[in-house]
């Protein structure tokens, strides 16, 4: 039988697609969801790919997956006073 | 007309593969004389789809062995010996003597009056020794899967990277663009390398790096769109090929038509410090100014993961080095002497492979003497440098290249 390999990757990429864009909006902590919002845009890239488009994905690694999710990590860290975890009191040393 | 040393590193890799697959074929054979079923693995691995496949996997681990180790430790070790020269000393000096097993303990040798030149090696011994910590509070799926990212996306460069008009992995259209998107994935794994480890200084080297990689991303790419209007092309065999040819003859040599001779010299110079900050070195190393920030957003990791994303800085001042000469400084181009006829064949004594990574080395030279003679700039400054300066010249940059390609003028 012969499997059409390409509509198999269209299919995995969706996937992680679709997962990713799901834990975007549900993640509590931000830095992690602007993290998954890369894992989305570089799939998009993927199927990009996939269409044979490679102008189209390499401007989409180069824009979205090197800049974007780095400038959300700025628009938390300059609006949020905590992003960092912190130590209990009793645990952490003086 | 200079001739590459290895004109397809695609066949010479597959003639070592049938050697390796001839080899384990005779195993495989020897074994199907007990057990008959084993003559259909023998078959199958002769197939040619699996011989391809397997070539594919040796040509990119000859590029991954031929980058870092010949090139990435040979710069390491030629930068530690150079500033340690730059600041009156001899540096690193450990002779192979000096190890302790047979056949190197040999008393009548000198162990400390050597090249040095295994030291990293030893360094890398040493780390690949050392134990791995993870932070208690890190994140630690994402603190482990930063310098895979990193390292992954450094070595993704090298993939496009040409060594010579024979040398490289895969000749791709967009080339020039692929290598750009490889290098502007960095900051992405730095930043999660800095938040992920949870300290507040590898939070701020990160969240610094971040910030100066992506500033000076931008006059970047600027002088590459600058560059694209005079040689047409995003291809960067192309744009060697261009370079060919000589500017000025003057007799008994000639001036080649690098693109640094002519309007894109200003691209050139934008281009170039702009790549410096991107390598992270010393005038815009505040991600990692060791005297405010303990090792910046490295701080956190041991052993060979530090190893990774410390050395690995390396291995991207080499790519930077080498786009900066593929792009303005003629590639691998390069006069001939003398040749010698191998099968009637006539092949340079000097190769483009040698006048490529000659120029490599020296860029990368140039990069070190500059940054361990001059002082850092703090992170405003390196911001204010960034876009008030670098950004409205690489415009003007993409301005007189517009222009000299309005009225030919050319390199």
């Amino acid at each position: 039988m012969a499997v059409d390999w390409e509509l198999v990757a269209f299919f995995v990429l969706s996937a992680f697609e679709i997962v990713g864009s799901i834990l975007v909006v549900t993640n509590r902590r931000l830095v992690r969801a602007a993290f998954w919002l890369a894992m989305t845009l570089v799939t998009i890239g993927g199927i990009y790919l996939l269409f044979r488009a490679e102008f189209v994905f390499l401007i989409q690694i180069l824009v979205y997956a090197g800049a974007v999710p780095v400038l959300f990590v700025f628009g938390l860290m300059l609006t949020r006073r905590k992003i960092m975890e912190e130590s209990s009191p009793e645990e952490g040393g003086p | 007309m200079s001739a590459p040393l290895i004109p397809d590193l695609f066949a010479a890799c597959k003639v070592l593969t049938g050697a390796i697959i001839w080899v384990v074929n005779q195993i495989v054979l020897a074994i199907a004389i007990v057990i008959p079923p084993f003559r259909g693995l023998a078959e199958w691995l002769g197939s040619d789809p699996v011989v391809t496949a397997l070539t594919w996997l040796v040509v990119m681990t000859v590029m991954l062995l031929w980058a870092t180790l010949v090139n990435l430790l040979t710069v390491m070790w030629l930068e530690r010996k150079l500033y340690s020269r730059l600041q009156d000393r001899y540096g690193i000096m450990v002779s192979i003597w000096s190890l302790p097993f047979w056949p190197f303990n040999r008393k009548d040798r000198p162990t400390h009056m050597g090249l040095g030149y295994l030291q990293n090696v030893a360094d890398g011994v040493k780390l690949l020794l050392k134990e791995n910590l993870t932070p208690r509070d890190a994140d630690s799926a994402m603190f482990h899967m930063a310098p895979v990212l990193i390292a992954a996306s450094t070595l993704m460069i090298f993939v496009a990277l040409p060594w010579s008009s024979g040398f490289y992995v895969v000749r791709l259209d967009l080339n020039l663009l692929f290598i750009l998107a490889a290098f502007s994935l960095a900051p992405f794994g730095i930043l999660m390398a800095g938040w992920s480890a949870n300290n507040k200084y590898t939070l701020v080297g990160g969240m610094r790096a971040a910030a100066q990689l992506m500033a000076y991303e931008i006059p970047m790419i600027l002088c590459v769109i600058a560059l694209v209007f005079t040689t047409g092309s995003l291809d960067v065999f192309e744009i060697v090929a261009q370079q060919e040819r000589p500017l000025v003859d003057l007799g008994l040599f000639a001036i080649p038509a690098w693109n640094l001779f002519g309007p894109q010299i200003l691209g050139f110079v934008v281009f170039t410090v702009a790549m410096m900050a991107e390598m992270e070195r010393i005038p815009f190393d505040v991600p990692e100014a060791e005297a405010e920030l303990v090792e910046g957003w490295t701080t956190e990791y041991s052993g060979m993961r530090f190893g990774l994303v410390f050395g690995f800085k390396w291995l991207r001042m080499v790519a930077g080095s080498a786009l900066i000469a593929i792009l303005y400084l003629g590639g691998w181009t390069g006069p001939v002497f003398a040749t010698f006829q191998v099968g009637g064949i006539a092949v340079p004594i000097v190769p483009e492979e040698l006048w490529f990574i000659l120029r490599v080395w020296l860029l990368s030279m140039v990069f070190v003497v500059v940054s361990w003679s001059v002082p850092r700039v703090r992170i405003d400054q390196i911001l204010q440098i960034g876009w008030k300066r670098l950004v409205p010249f690489s415009l003007l940059a993409i301005l007189v290249a517009a222009g000299a390609a309005l009225v030919g003028w050319g390199p």
